[in-house]
């Protein structure tokens, strides 16, 4: 499920929402929170949409500043999120353990259907393997897949330079590999 | 410079093979994509009261208009109320400035009578003519009650500490201060706003020698920067 806008209409959200429009504030939660409450879960955050609930009060507090269309818009979001994850993950360190996320245990991922959980499997796995890379590999990867974020987004996002996320992203792909080859040869 | 550009992996050999190591990504970026996204819940998260709220109503709109435009934009009946307002609380803050004002120290009574000008300025010639006589431009507080005392000009001929505790005085003092009626606080000072010892409003030590309200001794130079006169 990929969320893409024209420009225009982004650019007419975004307005609306610079003017407080409760319509344009739903449209973005909607637009958007999905994507951040998987990211936020395939981080292990133990209250995930709590925590999405906070992101996009953050967005609104802050969207009178915003300018910009849709790319504009998703990266303003995910920054935010990214952030939110920062204070999360120090407030974590400061309480002295980690909440690992277990989806079986999630009593709102409740599959309805076949599909579903081969989803929720193919998801859970690929969340295993992404928990296997170092935190600002797995970083830079979740806002790519999540956020949908280009490289250049990403660092924006991020703080980093555009060089030193390519390469982050790159050798977190050659470990995924890695990690699949042993896999396989078992 | 962030923590990583120091990684021998990433200043070394990758960026040397160009473009093509980023680009051979591709295939494996979008598998593992695809099944990360598969995660991602079909419909928004349930949000929290205050995003409720907020998804519901909307943000009010900060107003832009500075406070003379907002007075010009009441009514009659808006501007009639607030001059008003404004005329009653500084009549109020007046008489009770002018009472203080009896006071037997003169840069006391200096201050106090110019605050109590300042705040019944506006009462005008006819007290019933509210409406007319209110300037929003007059001190109507407390601390313009101070101010008017500690900005007024000490005589050259009082003590050193006079201006200080003429100040401290009308500070100490309920000049224009909301009523206080039922909680205690005398509605006026002493007769005496440099008084001390037992009639002190902040309870000074009966010890404190009648000559001087601060207690130095009597024999200090006269001079008020304290530095030898000769």
């Amino acid at each position: 499920m990929r969320h893409r806008r024209s420009d225009a209409s982004s650019s007419d959200l975004a307005a609306r929402a610079r003017a407080g429009d409760a319509d344009a504030f739903t449209e973005i939660w909607q637009l958007y929170s999905p994507a951040v409450a998987g990211y936020f879960r395939a981080h292990g955050v133990a209250e995930p949409d709590d925590l999405t609930s906070e992101v996009f009060l953050g967005v609104f507090a802050k969207i009178r500043g915003f300018r910009g269309g849709s790319d504009e818009l998703r990266t303003f979001v995910f920054s935010v999120a990214h952030h939110r994850w920062v204070d999360e993950t120090r407030r974590r360190a400061r309480r002295g353990h980690a909440d690992e996320y277990d989806v079986q245990s999630d009593p709102r991922s409740v599959p309805s259907a076949e599909a579903e959980a081969i989803a929720s499997l193919e998801a859970q796995r690929a969340r295993a393997l992404v928990e296997a890379l170092p935190p600002d590999q797995r970083e830079v990867m979740l806002l790519r897949f999540f956020g949908d974020l280009t490289i250049e987004q990403t660092a924006s996002a991020v703080g980093k330079r555009t060089e030193a996320v390519k390469a982050l992203q790159h050798r977190a792909l050659a470990r995924l590999r890695k990690i699949l080859e042993q896999a396989v040869s078992l | 410079m962030t923590a990583f550009d120091d990684d021998e992996d990433v200043m070394g050999g990758l960026w040397s093979r160009g473009d093509s190591s980023v680009h051979g990504d591709d295939a494996g970026f979008e598998a593992a994509r695809d099944a990360m996204r598969a995660g991602i819940p079909a419909v928004p998260p349930v949000a929290n009261p205050e995003l409720s709220t907020l998804l519901r109503e909307g943000s009010p709109r900060r107003s832009r208009m500075n406070p003379v435009a907002k007075f010009a934009s009441l009514g009659l009946v808006g501007k009639l109320t607030l001059a008003g307002s404004v005329a009653l609380a500084a009549s109020a803050g007046g008489l009770t400035a002018a009472s203080l004002a009896t006071s037997g120290n003169s840069h006391a009574s200096a201050g106090l009578a110019k605050a109590a000008a300042s705040t019944a300025a506006d009462q005008g010639t006819n007290g019933s003519d509210s409406t007319s006589s209110s300037d929003p431009s007059q001190p109507a507080n407390h601390g313009a009650c101070v101010s008017a005392v500690a900005t007024s000009t000490p005589d050259p001929s009082a003590s050193p500490n006079a201006h200080g505790e003429a100040v401290k005085a009308v500070a100490t003092s309920d000049c224009n201060k909301p009523s206080q009626a039922g909680q205690g606080k005398p509605d006026t000072l002493p007769t005496q706003a440099n008084s001390h010892a037992s009639d002190h409003p902040t309870g000074q030590p009966d010890s404190v020698p009648p000559s001087h309200p601060t207690g130095e001794p009597t024999s200090l130079p006269a001079h008020p920067t304290g530095a030898p006169t000769g």
